[in-house]
């Protein structure tokens, strides 16, 4: 790295540099764990410009999960992933962890927890699921969202015991998990699906 | 469910280890300090450094000991698997996992994982001719709903326009349903 790294002065980057510290904290810890001092100094700002600019560290916090949601949503550069992929969470472990973090902690207003993605999956299941009712359906695709968080969350924990040692086994593992994130979404049975079932999009046919 | 870790904690030590368990599995170990736990079990802050290195390594203690834990008292010794309404109302059993999970440095690679282990055990005695992939499948699938479900849950609701007051009741009725769904495909039946 060349150069020196000046702190950040005027009002738009020491903003900038505060909501991009708060969205790297935000994965690492709890948001009650995340004091103003330590935001200020992961920012390289003056403590006081927090209550200055923000009016206190739980702005602060809020921006920088809203900052987590768009690089999220926005996806990578190459476009290799896009956040409507199945498990696309994965991609973006920070996020994950920050979400699961304030979730638990109930700190972060909860209309800032919004999973980015359930709008464009709520819509896709609407259109196939025409008529299902509105409630059944969100229910559904909130399950779904579960289980495609808690995925990629978990991901250290269930990989090597389904693995052992096995790629074969952990590849079609994930094919399965695919399927049954699917009928999750559509109301399909996701036992049929662990066990392979493949339903055509649009299948009538309701859970058990 | 009054099963504890210790039935009735005989030492203090074990009473730590219940209380560890009982703390983590409301919050991650991170946010959990030794005078919480000597706190919540109810003895003198000096025995968590008596009987343990430091409030961390009580609670990975606790970890270590938990997966053994939940075979032993809520699968009645690898028998049955964890009712899965029972694993919804008792956080010790996977919010405990989810939050240590969470933390760095708890959960390692090469640790072997009795629950899991037994469970799928139970599955290949349910479905001996069944997929081997599927079983798999379905226990991983299983574990890591219940694991979602006191973290994600509520925060989900709310962000789908649910009102976890007036809709809880439905999400977790259909909750259930996938998780009995899942059983049922290799043979198992769980709950009421």
């Amino acid at each position: 790295m060349t150069g020196d790294v000046r702190a950040p002065r005027g009002s738009d980057e020491v903003r900038e540099a505060l909501v991009a510290a708060a969205a790297r904290l935000l994965g690492d810890a709890p948001p009650e764990r995340i004091s103003g001092r330590r935001l200020a100094d992961e920012a390289g700002v003056n403590y006081g410009l927090i209550h200055h600019y923000f009016g206190g560290k739980e702005a602060v916090l809020r921006d920088g999960f809203t900052r987590l949601s768009e690089v999220y949503v926005a996806g990578p550069d190459d476009g290799s992933w896009v956040a409507t992929d199945p498990f696309s969470m994965r991609h973006r472990p920070d996020f994950l962890r920050a979400l699961a973090f304030a979730s638990l902690s109930g700190e972060i207003d909860n209309v800032h927890l919004t999973h980015p993605a359930s709008d464009v999956v709520l819509e896709r299941a609407r259109r196939t699921r025409d008529s299902d009712d509105e409630t059944t359906i969100r229910i559904d695709v909130g399950i779904a969202t579960v289980f495609h968080l808690s995925r990629c969350l978990f991901e250290q924990v269930i990989e090597p015991w389904i693995g052992h040692g096995d790629p074969a086994m952990s590849e079609a593992v994930e094919d399965r998990f695919i399927l049954i994130l699917r009928s999750l979404t559509l109301g399909l049975d996701p036992g049929a699906a662990a066990g392979g079932r493949r339903d055509p999009s649009g299948g009538p046919s309701g859970p058990g | 469910m009054s099963a504890s870790m210790a039935d009735p904690p005989s030492t203090s030590r074990d009473a730590l280890i219940e209380a560890a368990v009982n703390l983590m599995s409301r919050r991650p170990p991170s946010t959990i300090s030794g005078r919480d736990l000597a706190a919540e079990a109810g003895v003198n802050y000096g025995l968590v450094h008596y009987y343990f290195e430091s409030a961390r390594d009580l609670m990975v203690e606790a970890r270590r000991l938990h997966g053994a834990w939940v075979v032993e008292n809520l699968m009645d010794g690898g028998t049955r698997p964890v009712d899965p309404e029972a694993a919804l109302a008792d956080r010790r059993i996977f919010g405990f996992t989810a939050h240590c999970a969470l933390e760095d440095g708890f959960w390692g690679p090469d640790e072997p994982r009795p629950t899991l282990d037994a469970l799928l055990e139970l599955v290949r005695e349910s479905d001996p001719d069944g997929d081997p992939v599927h079983h798999r499948a379905t226990v991983a699938a299983v574990t890591l709903l219940l694991l979602g479900w006191p973290i994600f849950v509520e925060h989900n609701a709310r962000g789908l326009g649910l009102d976890p007051d007036v809709d809880g009741e439905a999400i977790r009725s259909r909750f259930l349903g996938v998780l009995r769904s899942l059983y049922s495909s290799v043979g198992l039946e769980v709950g009421g």
